[in-house]
């Protein structure tokens, strides 16, 4: 009896490593830099080999906000960051900012700028850099891969073992999509009385997390509000507000 | 250099580069064999171009007399201008027997023009070739000055206006003028330049055309004339010309197949790898397509190669058939061979990643963020624009061709300089009697130059210059090499998005805000923080007082206000 309950349990892991749930053994998951957030996950961090959304509001920095705070958690010794921003039709003037990036601790001169001029170009520039393994991590910024096309940079990821982080464009309803997580970030106001006064601040919603995701918690702790603290270079969790959360989890 | 058939020919086959006796190469011509060239001593014995062979032979028994080769001569004395471009990247062939080199910003490498009169002049001379060299403000004069001064005249002549006089007073066939129109010109009593000069020049257009006014003007310096430089051929090519024309892109891809392999051997025989190819897509209605690739790393391994061709062939149009290919190593480094240790097989994998974004996005679209040394903030940050300076490897942008050492700048207010060479003639004016005619080795100077050539450097080796105590050519400073602060200096928040040009808001009050038509309440605001153009950029109202400010909805801005009597507001960044 135990014997079979040993089996099934270490082909129930071999099977979690095959669906990117749970990092390979010897590889580490990416930490999400906060143990509420690992926790909120099967593998305990971002598994390579896969990509991860990252939802927005409109002309809004958070997202980009939360993934360089990720990019600066990578390993010393990862390659260099493929950075592909496809600036969006209404505001195709705004670049990633290398000074910026300092601010959130992540290295500028690891980072590769790369700008197509249109979303096939975009598409490709992904798919070529998942496959390479060299890399630290893909950033596809202001990307929103059409199904099959997002399927296609799910397998090239899985192919190079690739971090894909893709920061989708805000819309009001994204597409379903066969990322291993899928993320809303969005800004919150500070509180100059706690000490977070011109602290970025985020409302990061977990919304859906290949392999479950959430155990064993309640349902409305998808939601988590966090705030950037720019002397310690991490994050830190926001105590619940007295008046409730801002918007609902979804 | 008049003798230049009878040079080439007794380089060739005489032992020690000179013939013992009178030479003469002979064409079929009017009513019989006529020659063609002669060398110095033929033309001592009485001999001269244009003789009957049975005529020249009675005048000269001793005479060999082997056939002339005219195309040859061309082809050669157009090798010989590639050569003269170690002085200057100007050089081409003049005619059938000269050369003109422009020598315009460059005669300082050799201390000067008379050291560089006499460097050319020594290394022809060595190479066996009769020359006459002269020095003038205009191709033309170079040209006249070369072949018709006046016996002890100093090669070189004055700049401006005071080289008119001797100019002036050459004779007409200086003009270079065709020769019918020389021998009508003389026939009215003109015989020099001067006489030329003097006439009102609209009956003279009238009755010759417009060729003596206009060799007149070049002559003086008064009227431009281009020189188009000899062209290097290219040096690593392959080409497939095609029985049928091809359409598919299975053929184009065998035929690239094909081409890949020669261009690769040739590249692999000489130990160099292409950093830039070029294919050539000639198409059977006589278009032609050009697809252009550059590599970040030297390559020619051809299947790497192949690989990054696959994406520039989507690009290729066949049209109605391509009926020839040729590829093209623009530009070449050395191959370094690196071995890679067991188990990195992806070693490469990134510079071959960013080689093929590159290709596809462009050089401008893809690169690394550079720190400048500026105040601005949209100035602050750099964009290395193909580079792929990852890892340590300093790589020359693609954007930019790897320089040779060569190239040197024309100055501007120099004036231009032309050299013209020409044969000195035995019996001639200036004469100074025979040459000493010394046989080319392989080492020899022309020789040596040829190889100078073929590996790209057209510059001289620093031996020479130091035994000569010449000046020494500058090196080209290497782009990547100019000290860049490799730190970001942040010193207070900086935005992670930056609006680049700024976006222009609305600020009706102290705590509201419109942007892009809506209306958002301010929830507080920082500032000012003044930030001020580079002082050499720096104008009235260029400063600006940047402020960091909190939406109610939580969203944090970067705002700048100008510095002008009204102030503007700009949005300028987005933080997260």
């Amino acid at each position: 009896m135990t014997n079979r309950a040993d089996t099934i349990a270490a082909l129930r892991a071999r099977l979690s490593v095959m669906d990117r749930i749970r990092a390979p053994a010897g590889q580490e998951a990416l930490s999400l830099g906060l143990a509420a957030l690992d926790g909120a996950l099967t593998g305990g961090g971002l598994v390579r080999g896969g990509l991860h959304e990252f939802l927005g509001e409109a002309a809004d920095a958070a997202p980009h906000g939360f993934v360089a705070s990720l990019l600066a958690r990578l390993p010393v010794t990862a390659g260099p960051v493929l950075w592909c921003r496809l600036p969006p039709p209404d505001a195709p003037t705004d670049k990633p900012y290398a000074p910026g990036l300092v601010c959130l601790g992540a290295d500028p001169d690891r980072l590769i700028l790369a700008r197509p001029r249109t979303l096939e170009d975009a598409l490709w520039v992904l798919e070529e850099a998942l496959r390479c393994p060299r890399l630290g991590a893909v950033v596809g910024d202001g990307i929103t891969p059409p199904p099959v096309a997002g399927r296609r940079l799910q397998l090239a990821a899985e192919e190079g073992g690739m971090l894909g982080l893709l920061i989708l464009p805000p819309q009001g309803r994204p597409p379903p999509s066969t990322a291993l997580t899928r993320w809303r970030v969005r800004a919150l106001p500070d509180r100059p009385g706690e000490g977070d006064w011109g602290r970025p601040c985020w409302q990061v919603d977990l919304l859906r997390a290949r392999g479950g995701g959430l155990t064993g918690t309640a349902a409305d702790s998808g939601t988590w509000k966090v705030v950037w603290d720019d002397a310690a270079f991490r994050l830190h969790l926001v105590e619940p507000l007295a008046d409730g959360p801002v918007a609902a989890a979804e | 250099m008049s003798r230049w058939p009878t040079d080439r020919w007794q380089r060739r086959n005489s032992p020690g580069g000179t013939h013992p006796g009178p030479l003469a190469l002979v064409l079929p011509g009017q009513g019989g064999i006529r020659l063609h060239a002669v060398n110095a001593l033929a033309s001592a014995d009485g001999l001269s171009v244009g003789m009957l062979l049975a005529d020249a032979r009675a005048l000269c028994p001793a005479l060999t007399a082997p056939p002339a080769d005219p195309a040859g001569d061309r082809a050669e004395l157009g090798r010989l201008a590639l050569w003269a471009q170690r002085y200057t990247p100007q050089a081409a062939s003049d005619g059938a027997d000269g050369l003109v080199l422009d020598i315009t910003g460059c005669a300082h490498l050799w201390s000067g023009e008379v050291g560089l009169l006499a460097d050319l002049s020594q290394r022809l001379r060595r190479a066996g070739l009769t020359q006459r060299l002269a020095l003038a403000d205009s191709p033309a004069a170079a040209w006249g000055w070369a072949r018709h001064r006046p016996a002890g005249a100093d090669e070189i002549l004055p700049t401006g206006r005071a080289a008119w006089g001797p100019l002036l007073a050459l004779p007409l066939a200086a003009l270079r003028l065709e020769g019918d129109l020389t021998a009508d010109l003389a026939r009215v009593g003109l015989q020099r330049v001067a006489d030329l000069h003097r006439l009102p020049r609209a009956p003279l257009t009238a009755r010759y055309g417009t060729a003596p006014a206009r060799r007149l003007d070049r002559l003086l310096g008064l009227g431009a004339e281009p020189l188009a430089p000899q062209a290097r051929p290219p040096q690593w090519q392959a080409r497939l010309p095609l029985a049928e024309p091809i359409f598919t892109r299975d053929a184009i891809d065998t035929g690239l197949d094909r081409l890949l392999r020669d261009l690769c051997g040739q590249l692999e025989a000489s130990g160099r790898g292409a950093r830039r190819l070029e294919l050539l897509l000639l198409r059977s209605d006589a278009s032609q397509q050009t697809l252009t690739l550059g590599t970040g790393q030297p390559l020619r391994d051809v299947s790497t190669l192949k690989r990054l061709f696959r994406e520039k062939l989507d690009q290729a149009e066949p049209g109605f058939g391509i009926e020839m290919m040729l590829l093209t190593a623009t530009a070449t480094d050395r191959f370094t061979a690196s071995q890679t240790a067991l188990g990195s097989g992806d070693a490469f994998a990134l510079t071959f990643l960013l080689d093929r974004l590159c290709n596809r996005l462009g050089p401008d679209r893809i690169g690394p963020p550079l720190a400048e040394d500026e105040h601005q903030p949209e100035r602050a940050m750099g964009f290395a624009g193909g580079g792929v300076g990852i890892e340590g490897q300093d790589q020359t942008p693609l954007s930019s061709p790897p320089r040779s050492a060569s190239g040197p700048p024309n100055s501007p207010s120099a004036p231009p300089r032309s050299l013209s060479c020409l044969p000195r003639e035995s019996g001639g004016p200036g004469a100074k009697g025979t040459e000493t005619l010394v046989p080319v080795a392989p080492g020899s100077p022309l020789s040596r130059g040829r190889q100078d050539g073929a590996n790209g450097n057209h510059g001289h080796d620093e031996t020479k210059e130091s035994e000569r105590g010449l000046t020494p050519w500058p090196k080209a400073q290497p782009r990547a090499h100019t000290p860049r602060p490799r730190v970001w200096q942040v010193e207070a928040p900086r935005p992670l998005l930056l609006l680049d040009p700024p976006e222009p808001v609305d600020k009706p009050e102290a705590a509201a805000l419109v942007w892009r038509g809506r209306w958002h309440g301010i929830d507080w605001m920082e500032g000012p923080e003044r930030i001020r153009p580079d002082w050499w950029r720096a104008r009235p109202g260029t400063g600006r007082d940047y402020f960091r400010l909190q939406l109610a909805d939580g969203r944090r801005l970067w705002l700048f206000r100008t510095a002008e009597e009204v102030p503007r507001w700009f949005l300028h960044g987005l933080f997260p």
